[in-house]
């Protein structure tokens, strides 16, 4: 990124190539619209080089990258939330007149090669997407992204305390959601 | 006897002890806390399974596949790059016209002062009779105003001097 700030040729594009595949599985997880994890993580970089000359590496970069993925993901979740409520209003006047709803996005469910594997799969996302969203994001950046409480902290602007306190929250009912439809597990 | 109470599906907890066992379960005690926790795991069957729950939950957790989208993108890259610098081109042609924008308006300015500075002042360029009427301006505006009020002033010296001879007159008749 010091490279990128100090405008060194093909350095953005270095750090594009090596936090492509990165960005996007974090984009994926936290949004629920697969057609627009490609655009919002162009987005995501653009965002990188645009504060380019304003960034100062107090913080490791991972830290400062998974920040404005999380501010751009909240963005991103909050107008999506807005046009459905708006789109739920106009359908709803549609249906008032006799027409049918459209069919959701099918979203994160996708076909996997292993029947059960996909059911779990369905299974764990539907208990990740059922958490608060503060506790969704904060288990998704401590599970997938490996980050500790303290960058947790610096990129949703939490303490200590309250980033722990939010980490048991969101497994505790993850487990809560996942541990009874399992039934006896192979260790249970 | 448990830490804890016992109610519905678990054991509750206090805050202190959920974070302390999330930190168990991250393994980021040090080995004094750590062999605490064993200790109450020992005697706490209910910790036990609540622990071995939260063990694999966080397995289960990690079999979530890597979502197809992440995988590299044709094109992704360049076309990223490709906004950006385009973004930075039309960032600098937008600075550079403010900055000509407001080196336009101080060249104005600094002009203005140059020409202003240099110009004699209006009085100066003034004949002995322009300056006669500039002085005499607020007369001359007042013109039919003040011509009409010294009329005013005439009559009023004529009715004065008709009731004095109105006074002998009647004076001279008794």
């Amino acid at each position: 990124m010091m490279a990128v700030a100090a405008d060194v040729p093909g350095a953005f594009e270095r750090l594009v190539e090596a936090y492509e595949p990165r960005v996007k599985a974090a984009v994926a997880r936290s949004i629920n619209d697969r057609s627009s994890v490609e655009d919002l993580s162009q987005e995501i970089f653009l965002r990188l080089y645009r504060a380019r000359q304003r960034y100062r590496p107090t913080a490791r970069f991972e830290t400062f990258l998974y920040r404005v993925i999380f501010n751009a993901c909240v963005n991103f979740t909050q107008y999506m939330a807005r046009r459905r409520a708006l789109s739920l209003d106009r359908a709803l006047d549609d249906d008032e007149r006799g027409n049918a709803l459209e069919p959701a996005d099918p979203g994160m469910a996708r076909p996997l090669e292993n029947i059960e594997e996909q059911e779990r799969a369905v299974m764990v996302r539907a208990a990740i997407d059922t958490l608060p969203e503060a506790q969704r994001r904060a288990l998704l950046l401590s599970r997938y992204e490996g980050l500790g409480y303290e960058a947790i902290g610096q990129i949703m602007g939490l303490s200590l305390q309250a980033v722990k306190s939010l980490l048991w929250r969101a497994r505790d009912n993850v487990r809560k959601a996942l541990i009874p439809k399992l039934g006896e597990g192979p260790d249970a | 006897m448990p830490d804890h109470e016992r109610i519905g599906d678990g054991p509750v907890l206090s805050e202190a002890q959920e974070q302390q066992l999330l930190a168990y379960l991250d393994d980021r005690l040090s080995p004094d806390e750590r062999s605490g926790v064993d200790a109450w795991l020992a005697r706490d069957a209910d910790l036990r399974r609540l622990l071995d729950e939260h063990r694999r939950t966080w397995e289960l957790l990690g079999e979530l596949p890597v979502p197809d989208e992440a995988s590299p993108g044709a094109g992704f890259r360049e076309n990223t790059v490709q906004r950006a610098h385009r973004e930075e081109r039309l960032r600098q042609r937008g600075a550079r016209r403010r900055a000509m924008g407001v080196l336009a308006a101080a060249a104005l300015v600094m002009a203005l002062v140059l020409v202003l500075r240099d110009r004699p002042e209006p009085w100066a360029r003034l004949t002995p009779e322009e300056r006669h009427i500039v002085q005499n301006l607020e007369l001359l505006e007042n013109f039919d105003l003040l011509q009409q009020f010294e009329t005013e002033l005439d009559l009023a010296a004529d009715v004065e001097a008709l009731q004095a001879f109105e006074g002998e007159l009647t004076e001279t008749l008794r």
